[in-house]
């Protein structure tokens, strides 16, 4: 059987039936064109000479039927003897081409070499036929494309390429590709599909099809960002990404930025935080606030170590690149949307009332007539404010023929929960992207933000907890009042009668530019400037409590801070594919410039609060040689060359491999420069033959990396040198002069920690992308770990040293599934599911220099001695303490004597009591819709975690008097509870919890002619949160900075709220 | 325009090809990674000058005012450790507070392990303090700033320093590692005895260059009185130290002392603890502080008072005191509780008005009930919420006490409507030279001299308490009467070792055994330093 290009078709005739025989028969003639006898025909029609031919010859046609259709009612008249040439005059008025193989005659049509439109023109249409502005439309294979405009129609240069296809493509709808051919117009219905096919995913310095992937990178965009209002971007992706824990532990405290980590905790006092990218620009998780939600495009997190070995030093912790919207996503478009929301409180604390409080006090031996105020207040929604919140944001995005740009300003009211919060922030952000000269294109974005925010003090609300309440707010005469004597303060006027309060601007300029020398290579080089100015006025009342007690009237501190990052890279990509191969190869060098400096000033002793912060010389401090002031500059640098080459092999086999050279001037003298590479690769088995038939599977994908990443983020400067400061005054020859000496032990070691990670995951997608999910299991070991270690005293200074010493090892499993699980023409229903699992342990403390089995940290002064231990094999975040047995009869604690000597003692007594870091986390999403109407709710939560619940420890033992106390104490056993105030498992709770995170219900409409669309929505958030936790919230974090103290819901507090939203989306 | 430019463009994308490549390569030379340093300066561009070279020589001393009577819930100073395993100072839980993870109790009962932060916190800062005077003598030794007489004279005065932390180490540890270089890693323990000798050839080496104490120039910084007051206390201490009495060396450099006319006993017991004791003729050598320049060791007066005081009673414009250090009872009664002057505190005393009243008796005790400065009632916040403040004689035990439990020492006065403490914290006074000479005089069993023994009875007579005739003056009385002068001076832990009672049962203490006289070597630092040697007695 020969077999020919395309369908192949025998011609029903007897001639054909010979086929085999005259193959056999003539083999000597193979070569001989020449026939026997002269072929004569006139007049004939194409089908007739065909069949004249294998009448009166021993050849035979092999072809497509219907190529032949269009010629049968062509007419021949010729005579020859050769067969080359009776086939060139039968095709010679046509597409076919011939090709004589033995006695075969393959009729095929001809390569399509034809005058290629120069451009496409169409119109794009949804399922209700109308127009469907912001299609982005592009030539396969390339970066050329369009988006359609306000009426569906566009434009789409196509150049000088083979066989160009055209790719359309929408969010929500099915990827439509469509071979450009000769057409001129291609007009076209999308239809609406779960999941765009395409999805361009942004990698390190780079970008990459999903498929290509080989790490585990997960993109999360606009569609998919969870509802409700956001304080930093960042929780717009909450839950989303499993591995990626983002946690507020202040509620919505519209000053805070949540704690965000991945893969567990890494470290032990470097920072956690991943490496957050803008747009290119080097960024960190409170600097979000550059943005607002509405800019964001999509969040795409890197995070193996085959994935983010390309960023270095700043690889451990993970990178979530961000990118912003631009003019590319709608021809013309003006978009409005706008939320106002309220809050109030999700559990408020129960403490006990006047009546109860008397009478708790009573017992305790203070007389009625002592105690009672003739009030009755509960002090907690006294410091409540209930004040709505407002977001709105305007953005215009418009493209032209070879340029394209987008702007948007959005202001931010958020007024917290807590008395005279809020923060108000503005931003602005504009995209332009210019093409010149075809080869050549700029890319230049400028944004800014400018936040003015008002703190609160978290100890307001644990004073809240304990103060008298048989006390009243104010005196008659309207003053705050406050108790007699130095103890507790007056709740309200603790927040009141301080101004702490925050400016801040940020901006960030950069351009781009990209040239592409020849198609295969392009050039690019990047230059971007980000600031941030950070200003903090604080002021004291001179008739505040402070004040009074400490005789000194009113304090005004200022304070400011500039910080500068500098970048500049360039980077050279070249792209060469041959047969079903293509190879792409990235190189780059990148600095970074990294400026602070900080001045502060203090003064005190105010005669009036009229000037607050705006005359601080007004105080009498500065005469008195009392004031203060300081400043502090510092510079580091970064310098890295980096490259990477990506391999594909039939689009089913793929490699990736890349390296880092990195260099920073915080490393000490001996650490300056690292090598970090990393290798991946998958395979695509659902592109393989044997797995075509398999229909319901779409794509299946393994992939394998190995990378080597470092984490230097959270290293203080200037470690690594020996560096001689003011220390102090001595008195020296009858005067105070300042004294000068060595300020810490240098390491000119130093260095940071490195993490190698292996990562085995899988993609799969079923029944048209209906279905898919993704299966991640990685195994990280971070060795050297940065910390404070004990050093040898003598010789030293110090008797600690900042250095490398140790390994953690984190371990989990990470899923995600989605899945369109109804999807019908009026009601669908789409379900999301994200799961993790993470093993966290300590492998080692020492290293040949540093010896240490185990510390005990987070000294709690008279209550324990420590409430965490590190220790080899035990996870970051144990509880080590005492373990109750329970309370005696005499209404003492009753703790395990660990060691069988009859005596209770702080840490010989001590023994593990659980784990403050949730080993499971999980969310799962699900979205209906019907007609017009939406409605999404968003569920999210930990287990397998411990919360040790200080509030408790402090309010429901009566030992620790004068306070008020929870009114859990009149209830047995704490009510027998006579004992001093110590820690142990009776205060540690399960913290699981699922949390009702959000429900979102709206209406959607298409406009016709001047408003493209409509999306009016009500939503709530924290609306209900499933847990067997007595506290206010088991959600409590990682603790402050290094993340050590994870489990720990802390007495200063900021309450936790639900928040009914209403918002509006306008496109024009 | 653009149709034209795409014509003629080759030479403008070969001149952006050509920019870019610059860029590139161009920046690639950048691999410059020193850091630059801009709030401190580094070793090798400091002692640029005379001035830079006084405030390093100046940064032991800081130092030490930092550290010398400091504390945290998990550490305690040198102070700490000579006043609160002994019979005067006792720091017991009140209530809710005051237990501090169990050192105070543990120190007080003797019942300290290898492990707990008060020990390594003195040893880790008395080794700093003699790392920077290594650092200094190795840094000037290439200084050429200042003449080489001048930087032999400081170099002289470091090592003195230097000498000085020593002693304390010894004092505390016994056998400690000499490290006399910034490199010394890992240094072996040398025996008491050698560290006791090294100090004293040290001081013997650099006592012709040590300055001669002048209170306009050389005022808290180590000069020979300094040196001479140490050795005195070495010396008295040497057979503790050594097992072999030094008496006669004693009563050589007490005299060496006394001989110099520079220092004469005050006529107020008060006088050389007062806001002014800068005036005091009887100070050898102090730690200087002062309200603005060098308020480090104010916790010395907030150790023991209650934090309602703070204001109300003294209207000093800092944070209330730590309610914590207590007096025991029987201590206070070794005095004369009703005419000793240095015994009771009245608090009429501090009312407005009353202050120069000679009838109100103001000792370093008070107790009883506590008044502000406008004579109204300081009021308690725990137990005794808004109850009048009265401190209690009487302290039930280490755990029980409640927030007025036990007697609180002033001593260190500070000055009324002050903003800070002025105090200067003294180490040497003339009253511990002529304890030192009678001691070093009655143990060689020689009379006291006539000039010494009224010395003592000085410090008696302006005490309000009779004075010693000839014969009197005892040991045993000796050794209650230097603990009544210099109670709270950080030196009864020595005594008392000395006299063979620090071991004794007391007040809620039991017997403790005999290497109680010696606290354990840091178990954090034994673990990192192998070779340094634990004291007997302490696991190993």
């Amino acid at each position: 059987m020969i077999l020919a290009p395309g369908g192949f078709f025998r011609l029903k005739r007897p001639g054909i039936l010979v086929l085999g025989i005259v193959l056999w028969v003539c083999p000597l003639l193979t070569h001989a064109q020449q026939l026997p006898g002269f072929i004569r025909v006139e007049n004939l029609a194409f089908p007739g000479v065909l069949d004249t031919i294998e009448y009166r010859t021993d050849y035979s046609f092999v072809l497509d039927y219907a190529q032949v259709e269009p010629y049968r009612d062509q007419r021949f008249t010729f005579s020859s003897n050769s067969i080359t040439e009776i086939m060139e005059i039968l095709t010679r008025n046509t597409n076919l081409e011939f090709q004589l193989i033995n006695y075969h005659i393959i009729l095929n049509e001809k390569k399509i070499v034809l005058e290629l439109p120069v451009k496409v023109t169409g119109r794009v249409v949804d399922e209700e036929k109308l127009p469907m502005p912001g299609v982005s439309v592009y030539i396969k294979g390339t970066t050329t494309g369009s988006i359609s405009d306000l009426d569906g129609n566009y434009e789409i240069r196509i150049g000088d390429m083979e066989e160009p296809v055209l790719v359309f493509s929408y969010v929500g709808y099915e990827t439509e590709e469509i071979p450009v051919k000769q057409q001129r117009v291609i007009n076209l219905e999308l239809k609406p599909g779960y999941k765009a096919i395409d999805e361009v995913v942004i990698i390190g310095y780079g970008t990459a099809n999903k498929e290509e992937l080989t790490s585990a990178i997960i993109q999360v965009d606009e569609s998919n960002f969870k509802s409700g209002p956001s304080n930093n971007p960042i929780e717009l992706i909450k839950g989303k990404v499993p591995g990626l824990s983002v946690v507020n532990q202040a509620g919505n405290d519209p000053n805070a930025s949540p704690q965000v980590n991945l893969r567990g905790i890494g470290t032990i006092s470097a920072n956690n935080e991943p490496l957050v990218i803008i747009d290119g620009v080097y960024s960190n998780v409170p600097d979000l606030y550059l943005l607002n939600a509405n800019d964001i495009e999509s969040f795409n997190i890197l995070k193996d170590a085959a994935s983010t070995a390309i960023y270095g030093t700043r690889g451990s912790n993970g990178v979530i690149i961000v990118k912003t919207k631009s003019g590319k996503s709608g021809a013309t478009n003006l978009e409005y949307s706008g939320y106002g929301y309220m809050e109030m409180p999700s559990r408020k604390p129960e403490v006990l009332d006047n009546e109860q409080y008397i009478e708790i006090l009573r017992s305790l031996g203070f007389p009625r007539s002592e105690t009672d105020k003739g009030y009755n207040t509960y002090w907690f929604d006294e410091l409540i404010q209930r004040k709505p919140s407002a977001f709105h944001n305007l953005s215009f995005s418009k493209s032209y023929e070879n340029s394209s740009m987008r702007v948007s300003v959005g202001r931010k009211d958020h007024q917290g929960i807590a008395l005279d919060t809020y923060n108000k922030t503005t931003n602005f952000r504009f995209n332009y992207n210019q093409e010149l000269f075809d080869r050549v294109e700029f890319n230049t974005i400028i944004g800014g933000s400018r936040s003015d925010q008002r703190f609160t003090d978290y100890n307001a609300f644990d004073e809240a907890l304990k103060y008298d309440p048989t006390a009243p707010v104010y005196n008659e005469d309207g003053s705050f009042y406050e108790l007699p004597g130095v103890g507790a303060s007056n709740p309200v006027a603790l927040i009141s009668q301080k101004e702490n309060k925050a400016k801040s601007d940020r901006f960030v300029g950069s351009l781009e530019g990209k040239v592409e020398i020849i198609p295969e290579l392009t050039l690019s080089l990047k230059g971007s400037t980000f600031l941030r100015s950070y200003k903090n006025t604080f002021f004291e009342d001179i008739d505040s409590r402070n004040s009074n007690l400490s005789g000194i009237s009113g304090t005004a501190i200022i304070s400011d801070e500039a910080f500068m990052e500098n970048v500049l890279e360039s980077i050279v990509n070249y792209r060469y594919s041959f047969d079903n191969q293509y190879i792409k190869v990235m190189a780059g060098y990148s600095f970074i410039e990294n400026m602070r400096s900080t001045t502060s000033m203090t003064n005190r002793n105010f005669l009036t609060n009229t000037f607050g912060t705006d005359n601080i010389g007004a105080g009498s401090f500065l005469e008195e040689g009392r004031a203060s002031m300081e400043s502090y500059r510092e510079k580091s640098r970064l310098i890295a060359f980096f490259g990477r080459i990506n391999y594909s092999l039939e689009s089913r086999y793929l490699l990736n491999a890349s390296i880092r050279r990195e260099g920073a001037s915080v490393f000490g003298e001996n650490n300056k420069w690292g090598w970090f590479p990393s290798l991946s690769a998958a395979w695509r088995i659902s592109e393989e033959e044997f797995f075509l038939n398999i229909g319901s599977i779409e794509e299946l994908k393994i992939r394998a990396g190995y990378g080597i990443t470092g984490r230097s983020q959270g290293i203080p400067m200037y470690q690594s040198l020996s560096r001689i400061g003011y220390s102090g005054n001595s008195y020296f020859n009858g005067q105070w002069i300042r004294s000068y000496g060595p300020l810490e032990n240098a390491n000119p070691n130093l260095r940071w920690e490195r993490t190698r990670e292996l990562n085995i995951g899988t993609d799969i997608s079923l029944w048209k992308n209906r279905v898919g999910g993704s299966l991640d299991v990685y195994d990280r070991l971070t060795i050297d770990l940065l910390g404070d270690f004990i050093t040898q005293t003598p010789p030293s200074i110090e008797p600690s040293i900042f250095a490398n010493v140790g390994t953690v090892r984190n371990s989990g499993i990470e899923a995600t599934v989605s899945g369109a699980v109804v999807q019908g023409s009026r009601f669908n229903f789409n379900l999301e599911a994200s799961y993790s699992w993470n093993r966290n342990r300590v492998v080692s403390l020492s290293n040949d220099q540093f010896q240490a089995d185990s510390i005990l940290y987070a000294d709690y002064g008279n209550v324990a001695a420590s409430l965490y231990m590190l220790a080899e094999n035990l996870p970051i975040g144990t509880f080590y303490g005492f373990k109750c047995e329970g309370i005696s009869q005499g209404g003492d604690w009753v703790f395990q004597d660990m060691n069988n000597d009859d005596l209770i003692q702080e840490v010989i007594d001590f023994t593990v009591l659980g784990c403050g870091l949730p080993k499971h986390m999980y969310s799962f999403t699900t979205n209906f819709s019907y007609n017009r109407f939406y409605l999404n709710i968003y569920f999210v939560g930990a287990a397998g975690f411990k919360v040790f619940n200080a509030k408790r420890l402090w309010y429901e033992n009566t030992t620790n008097s004068p306070s008020n106390y929870f009114t859990s104490i009149l209830d047995y056993p704490n009510n027998q509870l006579d004992d001093r105030l110590r820690f142990s498992d009776y205060y540690l709770e399960k913290g699981d919890f699922l949390r009702v995170d959000n429900i979102a219900f709206g209406y959607r409409i298409q406009g016709k002619r001047y408003i493209k669309s409509v999306d009016a929505y009500v939503s709530a958030t924290n609306l209900y949160t499933l847990t067997a936790y007595t506290g206010l919230d088991p959600e409590v974090g990682s603790g402050t900075g290094d993340g050590l103290t994870p489990g720990w819901d802390r007495r200063s507090f900021y309450p936790r709220t639900r928040i009914f939203q209403v918002g509006l989306n306008l496109k024009f | 325009m653009v149709a034209y430019l795409r014509k003629n463009n080759k030479d403008m994308i070969r001149g952006i090809t050509y920019f870019i490549f610059i860029g590139l390569f161009g920046f690639l030379a950048c691999t410059k990674l020193d850091e630059e340093v801009f709030s401190s300066v580094t070793s090798i561009n400091y002692y640029k000058s005379p001035s830079e070279v006084e405030a390093a020589v100046g940064r032991p001393y800081s130092h030490l005012r930092q550290t010398f009577v400091f504390f945290s819930t998990d550490g305690a100073s040198v102070y700490l450790l000579q006043e609160l395993s002994t019979d005067e100072a006792a720091w017991p839980q009140k209530g809710r507070d005051g237990f501090d993870n169990g050192n105070w109790l543990r120190l007080h009962r003797h019942e300290w392990t290898v492990e707990d932060g008060s020990f390594k916190y003195a040893w880790n800062h008395l080794f700093k303090g003699i790392a920077f005077c290594n650092v200094l003598l190795d840094d000037l030794e290439k200084v050429t700033v200042i003449p080489e007489e001048e930087k032999n004279n400081y170099m002289a005065e470091l090592r003195g320093m230097r000498a000085f932390f020593y002693y304390y180490l010894m004092d505390l540890f016994g056998s400690v590692p000499i490290v006399t270089e910034i490199d010394q890693f890992s240094p072996g323990s040398s025996p008491r005895i050698e560290v006791y000798e090294f100090i004293e050839s040290e001081l013997e080496e650099v006592y012709d260059r040590l300055p001669v104490f002048n209170r306009d120039e050389v005022y808290g910084r180590f000069s020979k009185q300094a040196a001479d007051a140490l050795l005195s206390r070495m010396y008295i201490n040497a057979s503790v130290y050594t097992g072999t009495a030094q008496y006669d060396k004693c009563t050589g450099v007490c005299e060496r002392i006394l001989n110099t006319g520079l220092f004469t006993l005050e006529s107020h017991w008060q006088r050389p603890f007062l806001h002014d004791n800068y005036l005091s003729t009887e100070n050898i050598f102090v730690i200087p502080n002062d309200a603005i320049y060098g308020n480090d060791q104010e916790n010395i007066f907030k150790f023991s008072t209650h934090w309602a005081q703070r204001v109300p009673q003294f209207r000093w414009n800092s944070n209330g005191g730590y309610n914590g250090l207590v007096s025991v009872r029987e201590f206070i009664e070794t005095y004369d509780t009703l005419n000793d002057k240095r015994c009771y505190f009245d608090s009429h005393a501090i009312v407005r008005g009353n202050e120069d009243d000679p009838d109100i008796p103001r000792g370093q005790f008070m107790w009883g009930l506590q008044l502000g400065i406008n004579g109204d009632t300081v009021r308690g916040t725990n137990e005794l919420n808004g109850k009048p403040l009265s401190f209690n004689l009487d302290v039930p035990n280490m755990t029980e006490g409640i927030e007025n439990s036990g007697a609180r020492n002033i001593k260190y006065m500070v000055e009324r409507d002050a903003s800070g403490f002025s105090n200067d914290l003294v180490i040497f006074r003339l009253a511990e030279i002529y304890f030192n000479y009678a001691e070093a005089a009655l143990r060689m069993g020689s009379d006291i001299p006539a000039a010494v023994l009224e010395g003592i009875n000085h410090i008696r007579s302006r005490a309000g308490v009779p004075e010693y005739g000839p014969g009197d003056l005892t040991l045993d009385e000796l050794y209650d009467e230097k603990g009544r002068e210099m109670a709270y001076e950080a030196i009864r832990r020595t005594d008392m070792i000395r006299f063979g009672t620090y071991t004794g049962a007391r007040w809620d203490k039991s017997v403790s055994d005999p290497y109680r006289t010696l606290y354990p070597v840091p178990q954090t630092s034994r673990n990192v330093n192998p070779n340094l040697s634990q004291n007997e007695g302490y696991p190993q």
